[in-house]
């Protein structure tokens, strides 16, 4: 189970959450847990179009070791990327006039959080939230 | 535009039902004819009834903050009507907490909020 | 060695003879087992035991392990369900196994009254036959009480978080023990949906049965209290214990945004006080709308 969504205006964004919480609903997840996921897209993707314009979000099924089940979302661009990641996970920071709590809100509502970013090259974050048994 | 949201007036108060899903234009449409119908009507409060909305991220919430802000400066209360449990807890882990902003379980009870206020309001001045 | 055995093979042939006895040793004693079953029950359970250990120093296997003897495992395994069951100790295993070491020593000075140089052998193949099973007995009963523990525990865990609905639109959730991520969850998800359903406005929180208040369980009231005023109802924080006070302070855990009262009964007199406010006010705004 995988999804791609290129992210170009504001309607992808709203089709990425509402795909991610069909395949987090399909999976099992709580109706708090899909809406924990669906926020989160919707935040990775809106990010995306403020920062770098166009990207995209991939969302799929995935097993741990353990074998245990869990949603991964995938939201790359190839914006200018964040010079100060510390800072871009600090709660109350933006650089867009306007959000702020983007980043650390989802790292709150997710499991894992992995981000990478190059000045000038782009942004790519990873999130995962595990089915708890 | 056919998504059009409907703003019901009752006596001095609009009640707006948030559809889930609100674009960007959708929301400054909706704003201005909020405010719009609170300087036309001489309104005194605005439920934003949000039952049907499945989550509030950043921009969501901002929308909803900042009708609450604007209508405040034109002379009405707002009340956030009909939040879901599971919207209110990924909102509240998420960081957002809409803490000046009044909430009431039901449209109804916002009413009897609004009325209260009101009151409130006559009595101190 | 050998002599010894066949000392204790012609002892064992009479398996019945020593039932009696030690049978008749535990009532004389009143072994803590015979409260909990009659004689007779106790005399089949013990049958297949009696017929193991007599095997074991038969065969002079006596370095064997309990896994590798599935009767008798089974058998250990009855007695420690039986034990837990029953509310007896880890020990309760020790007076019935001594018991029987006490008919065997009888039977063996009085059968190698003849020998008495091969006593001491005898006696060391009997005692290792019969400490394995204790050991058995007392490992997996700890197993077993920490089983029952952790399921009462969460069992307890899902029990106290219970709503109750103490007046009209007013509900109390009384928190009991220790708070951890997964019951702060269960807290919140429980008092959300019982205010959808009883549509309270009030709900009064009560603190008084959690044992440690740290930052993490306040941090995890703070976001019940903003969630459920989210949904529009208004949260009283009660029972805060004077240390729980002082440590909330000294973490620097700010509650300032939550209501907070000493005691249940504050609390509630709080809330009654504002919906009299409020509904004294509603009348008045009806009155002079009519007019």
């Amino acid at each position: 189970m995988v999804e791609n969504i290129q992210i170009f205006q504001e309607y992808d964004a709203i089709l990425a959450r509402q795909r991610g919480r069909e395949m987090a609903k399909q999976l099992g997840f709580s109706l708090v847990d899909q809406t924990r996921i669906a926020i989160s897209i919707s935040e990775l993707a809106r990010n995306i179009l403020i920062y770098a314009g166009e990207g995209e979000v991939e969302i799929r099924m995935i097993e741990s070791s353990g074998h245990k089940t869990g949603l991964e979302i995938r939201a790359s661009d190839k914006g200018p990327g964040i010079s100060d990641l510390e800072m871009a996970l600090t709660d109350g920071y933006t650089s867009s006039g306007g959000l702020g709590m983007g980043l650390p809100g989802t790292k709150r509502l997710m499991d894992d959080f992995e981000i990478r970013s190059d000045v000038g090259k782009g942004t790519s974050i990873t999130i995962r939230k595990w089915l708890s048994s | 535009m056919q998504n059009q949201v409907p703003i019901l007036q009752m006596g001095d108060v609009l009640i707006v039902t948030i559809k889930p899903d609100l674009t960007d234009d959708e929301a400054v449409k909706l704003k201005d004819d909020i405010l719009h119908e609170i300087k036309k009507n001489n309104i005194y409060g605005l439920i934003l009834d949000i039952s049907v909305v499945d989550l509030i991220d950043s921009y969501m919430g901002r929308i909803l903050s900042e009708m609450s802000d604007m209508s405040r400066l034109m002379g009405a209360s707002t009340v956030i009507t009909g939040m879901s449990p599971y919207v209110a807890i990924s909102m509240v882990e998420f960081g957002l907490n809409f803490r000046s902003i009044q909430t009431a379980l039901t449209v109804e009870k916002g009413m009897e909020w609004l009325n209260i206020s009101r009151t409130m309001g006559v009595s101190h001045g | 060695m050998s002599a010894s055995l066949d000392e204790l093979k012609h002892l064992l042939d009479n398996q019945d003879e020593i039932m009696d006895a030690w049978m008749h040793r535990l009532e004389d004693e009143g072994n803590e087992w015979l409260e909990h079953m009659s004689i007779a029950q106790l005399r089949q359970k013990s049958q297949v035991f009696l017929q193991e250990i007599s095997e074991l120093i038969l065969t002079g296997n006596v370095d064997y392990k309990v896994e590798d003897r599935p009767v008798l495992e089974a058998q250990l395994k009855g007695f420690t369900t039986d034990a837990a069951h029953f509310g007896m100790g880890a020990t309760a295993f020790y007076p019935y196994v001594t018991s029987l070491k006490y008919i065997l020593i009888h039977k063996l000075i009085e059968q190698l009254s003849s020998a008495p140089d091969q006593l001491p052998a005898a006696f060391s193949d009997m005692y290792k036959v019969l400490t394995r099973p204790y050991e058995y007995f007392i490992s997996s009963y700890i197993a077993m009480r920490e089983r029952i523990i952790y399921s009462q525990s969460r069992a307890i865990a899902e029990l106290s978080t219970p709503v109750i609905q103490i007046w009209n639109d007013v509900v109390a959730m009384p928190l009991i023990g220790e708070i951890d991520t997964s019951r702060a969850k269960e807290i919140m998800e429980n008092l959300l949906n019982a205010i959808l359903e009883t549509k309270a406005t009030y709900v009064l929180l009560d603190i008084t049965g959690v044992p440690i208040v740290d930052t993490g369980v306040a941090e995890s009231l703070i976001k019940t209290v903003e969630a459920a005023r989210l949904l529009g109802a208004q949260c009283v924080l009660t029972g805060i214990r004077p240390e729980v006070a002082q440590t909330l302070v000294m973490l620097g855990v700010d509650l300032g945004s939550i209501v907070t009262k000493a005691d249940f009964r504050n609390g509630l007199a709080y809330i009654l006080e504002m919906m009299e406010t409020s509904s004294s006010r509603a009348f008045v705004s009806k009155t002079n709308q009519s007019s």
